[in-house]
C-alpha cells in the first residue's frame, strides 16, 4: 500500500515536470473510480463519460498547483465531481430551454426490464440529485461523509443530513420489496 | 423468519443493504477493452491541450496586466524625463533672462530727495578756455 503510494507520488512528479507517459499511467490508475463518482452524480453512463473526461483534462491543467504530500486520489476526485456537477447544470439549463416531453428520465436503461431495477431507477429518480450522489457515493462506493461533502462541497453534516434522508425515502418506496437478489 | 429486507437505521457505515440494491444501477463496465477506449479518449483530449495551447481568461488578464505595467513604466519614465527637460529649461530661460539685462538699481531712502548736482568748480572753469 505504502508502496504504491510512493509510486504514485513519482507519476505525480514526472506527470508535474512535463512527462505526459506518467500522467498516462495516472489516468489508468484512477479512472475507474473516477468513473464511479461521476456516475453517482450524473446518473447515466453518457453523461459519467463526459464529466470524467473533462475531470482528467481540468486535472492534467492544474497540476502544476496539486501539492505531491497530498493524497491525488482524493484530489482527483473532487475535480472530477465539480466536472459531473458542472455537467449537471449545464443539461438542468438545457432541459429547461427544451420541450417538456424530451426531458429524459433519469435513469433509462436498456437492461431495465427487470421489474425490481425498474422500480428501484424510479424510486432513487424521486430522490433529489444531490441525495441521491450521497446515497450512492457513500453506500455503494464507500466514500466517508467528510469526502463526500469534500466532493460536492458540502459540509460533512449536510452530507449525513442527505444520507439519512435519502435512506428514509428509499426506505418508504421500497420498504415492501421482497429479498429476491 | 421474514424474507423483507430490513433497513437499518442511521448509521456512518456503509448500509450493504441499499448497496447491493443499488450497485447494480451503477455498476461500471467490466470489459478491459472498454477501459482501454477511455483512456485513449482521455489523452487524446489531453494533447489536444498542450501547455502551450492552453489560455485560460486569467492568463489572459495576466498578459496583459504585465504588458500594461510595462507600458505604465515606460510612461511614466519618459514623463518624468520630459518635466525634468521643461523645468531645466525654464530655469535656463530665467537665470539667461537676468544676465542679459543690465542692473538698474537706485537706492533711495524715504524722505530723502534728490541730490542736487554738485556746485560747478570755479577754479576748473576759469582753468578752461
Amino acid at each position: 500500500m505504502a508502496e504504491t503510494r510512493l509510486d504514485e507520488r513519482r507519476l505525480v512528479l514526472a506527470a508535474q515536470a512535463g512527462e505526459e507517459q506518467a500522467f498516462s499511467q495516472l489516468v489508468r490508475l484512477h479512472q475507474r473510480r473516477a468513473y464511479t463518482v461521476a456516475r453517482a452524480i450524473v446518473g447515466t453512463h453518457e453523461d459519467a463519460e463526459d464529466a470524467v473526461q473533462d475531470g482528467f483534462l481540468h486535472a492534467y491543467r492544474a497540476l502544476d498547483r496539486f501539492l505531491p504530500d497530498q493524497a491525488f486520489g482524493a484530489w482527483l476526485h473532487r475535480i472530477v465531481a465539480n466536472a459531473a456537477l458542472d455537467l449537471m447544470r449545464r443539461r438542468k439549463v438545457r432541459a429547461a430551454d427544451e420541450l417538456p416531453e424530451t426531458v429524459a428520465a433519469p435513469f433509462r436503461d436498456p437492461g431495465e426490464a427487470d421489474h425490481l431495477r425498474g422500480r428501484l431507477g424510479r424510486a432513487l429518480a424521486e430522490l433529489t440529485d444531490r441525495q441521491r450522489a450521497v446515497i450512492v457515493l457513500h453506500d455503494v462506493e464507500g466514500f466517508k461523509h467528510a469526502e463526500i461533502g469534500a466532493m460536492l462541497a458540502i459540509p460533512e453534516g449536510t452530507a449525513r443530513s442527505d444520507l439519512h434522508h435519502a435512506r428514509a425515502m428509499l426506505r418508504r418506496l421500497l420498504g415492501d420489496i421482497r429479498s429476491e437478489l | 423468519m421474514s424474507n423483507e429486507i430490513q433497513f437499518p437505521g442511521r448509521s456512518d457505515a456503509p448500509d450493504e443493504r441499499f448497496g447491493q440494491l443499488i450497485r447494480p444501477l451503477y455498476e461500471p463496465p467490466q470489459e478491459g477493452t472498454y477501459w482501454d477506449g477511455l483512456h485513449t479518449r482521455i489523452m487524446n483530449r489531453v494533447r489536444a491541450a498542450a501547455p502551450d495551447d492552453v489560455v485560460e481568461w486569467w492568463m489572459v488578464m495576466s498578459r496583459w496586466a504585465k504588458m500594461g505595467t510595462v507600458a505604465a513604466m515606460i510612461l511614466a519614465v519618459l514623463a518624468g524625463a520630459l518635466l525634468m527637460q521643461h523645468e531645466q529649461r525654464e530655469a535656463r530661460m530665467a537665470y539667461d533672462a537676468v544676465l542679459s539685462q543690465p542692473p538698474t538699481y537706485s537706492f533711495q531712502m524715504d524722505g530723502e530727495e534728490d541730490e542736487p548736482p554738485p556746485p560747478a568748480n570755479p577754479i576748473l572753469r576759469s582753468g578752461l578756455p
